[in-house]
């Protein structure tokens, strides 16, 4: 340690025991004079009390005055703590952004309760800050899976067995062959037949078919 | 020839002895007709031309209008605009029959169906089957699912 920053240090340490010695404040409380008539004295004697027989006391200083650190006086040459700077005015003077207005604050409970204007959203908890709630983090349990076609209706084999092939009955001609009125003019044949029908057969040939049909 | 008046009770009665052999006979005299009119072999004639000239025969007598239906392999007549002569149509079913008789060479059988109007032309040999089919209540479709070609089964 250098002999400049001894000196400094001395200096500082008499400035702390002169500020250490001055004589503190004393409760020196004397009477007041009471002009007043002796009606008046007497009901004021009843009424005030004697005020040098009051015990006033003053609180001690708060010990906060006389732990200065070293640090702090070395900071501050004149010994004294400097006032921190005054807080940035409450008001902004641009306008709330997206980012500002994103995290949206909790309701509060009152209106004595709510933020003011100035007072910034809180900051969003990071992902990784969050703690994952019990019934995120607890194992959800396994679903069970719906029974299969197969197991419901059995394998396609089954199936085939238990459903024998059934022709659809006819509900509607195949072809229609309609003969002409007498009262046209010129005969007209109509002729209605589904896309499936073969060749124009003979009639002949149609009647064999159907003479042919037995019953199963 | 007689009018509907007139045939309409003999067939009638016919059809209550259950002989329909004039009926029959009477539509062989039809399908003669048509076949005649039509000038050539009926049986390699195409299916609307003998229909065309069978009808136009059967109108010029009165009984209604004939049309061909192809229902798979099996055929249908439908009659629209004959006279009701039994309840059960079995004397319009002769008719018809006696008709195609003439026409295909060969015998055939008509069969009245649930269907009014319509009649299943089959083997003289399975009309019997057919028509109690039909007393109970089968349709046409029903009725044609129930046959199958000879030598299938």
């Amino acid at each position: 340690m250098s002999a400049a920053r001894i000196e400094q240090l001395k200096s500082l340490l008499s400035r702390v025991q002169e500020r250490r010695s001055q004589p503190r404040l004393r409760a020196a409380v004397a009477p007041a004079p009471v002009n007043v008539g002796l009606d008046a004295a007497v009901g004021v004697a009843k009424t005030i009390p004697d005020l040098r027989q009051v015990n006033v006391s003053m609180p001690e200083p708060p010990a906060a005055a006389a732990a200065l650190t070293l640090d702090e006086m070395l900071e501050s040459p004149t010994g004294l703590v400097q006032a921190p700077p005054p807080a940035a005015p409450s008001v902004r003077a641009t306008a709330p952004t997206v980012e500002d207005l994103a995290p949206a604050p909790a309701a509060p409970a009152s209106a004595e309760l709510a933020p003011s204007v100035a007072a910034a959203p809180p900051a969003p908890a990071s992902v990784s800050s969050i703690a994952p709630s019990p019934a995120v983090a607890a194992p959800e349990p396994e679903l069970e899976l719906a029974p299969s076609v197969e197991t419901l209706i059995g394998t396609p084999e089954r199936i085939f067995e238990t459903a024998p092939a059934v022709e659809a009955p006819l509900t509607a001609p195949s072809a229609r062959v309609e003969a002409p009125l007498l009262s046209r003019a010129e005969p007209v044949v109509k002729v209605v037949s589904s896309p499936r029908i073969e060749a124009p057969k003979s009639f002949g040939d149609l009647l064999d078919a159907s003479l042919s049909l037995r019953p199963r | 020839m007689l009018s509907t008046d007139t045939l309409g009770p003999l067939v009638t009665t016919a059809a209550r002895h259950g002989d329909l052999t004039s009926i029959r006979m009477l539509g062989k005299r039809i399908g003669d007709d048509a076949a005649r009119s039509l000038g050539d072999e009926v049986k390699e004639a195409t299916p609307e031309a003998v229909v065309a000239h069978a009808s136009g025969t059967l109108a010029l007598l009165g009984w209604g209008t004939l049309s061909l239906e192809r229902w798979g392999k099996a055929l249908v007549l439908s009659l629209e605009g004959a006279p009701q002569l039994d309840a059960e149509r079995l004397g319009l079913a002769a008719l018809l029959g006696g008709m195609l008789t003439s026409l295909g060479g060969r015998d055939v059988a008509c069969v009245p169906a649930q269907e009014q109007g319509r009649f299943v032309i089959v083997h003289p040999g399975i009309a019997e089957t057919v028509w109690t089919w039909t007393k109970e209540g089968k349709s046409i479709g029903e009725v044609i699912s129930r046959l199958a070609p000879e030598g299938s089964t």
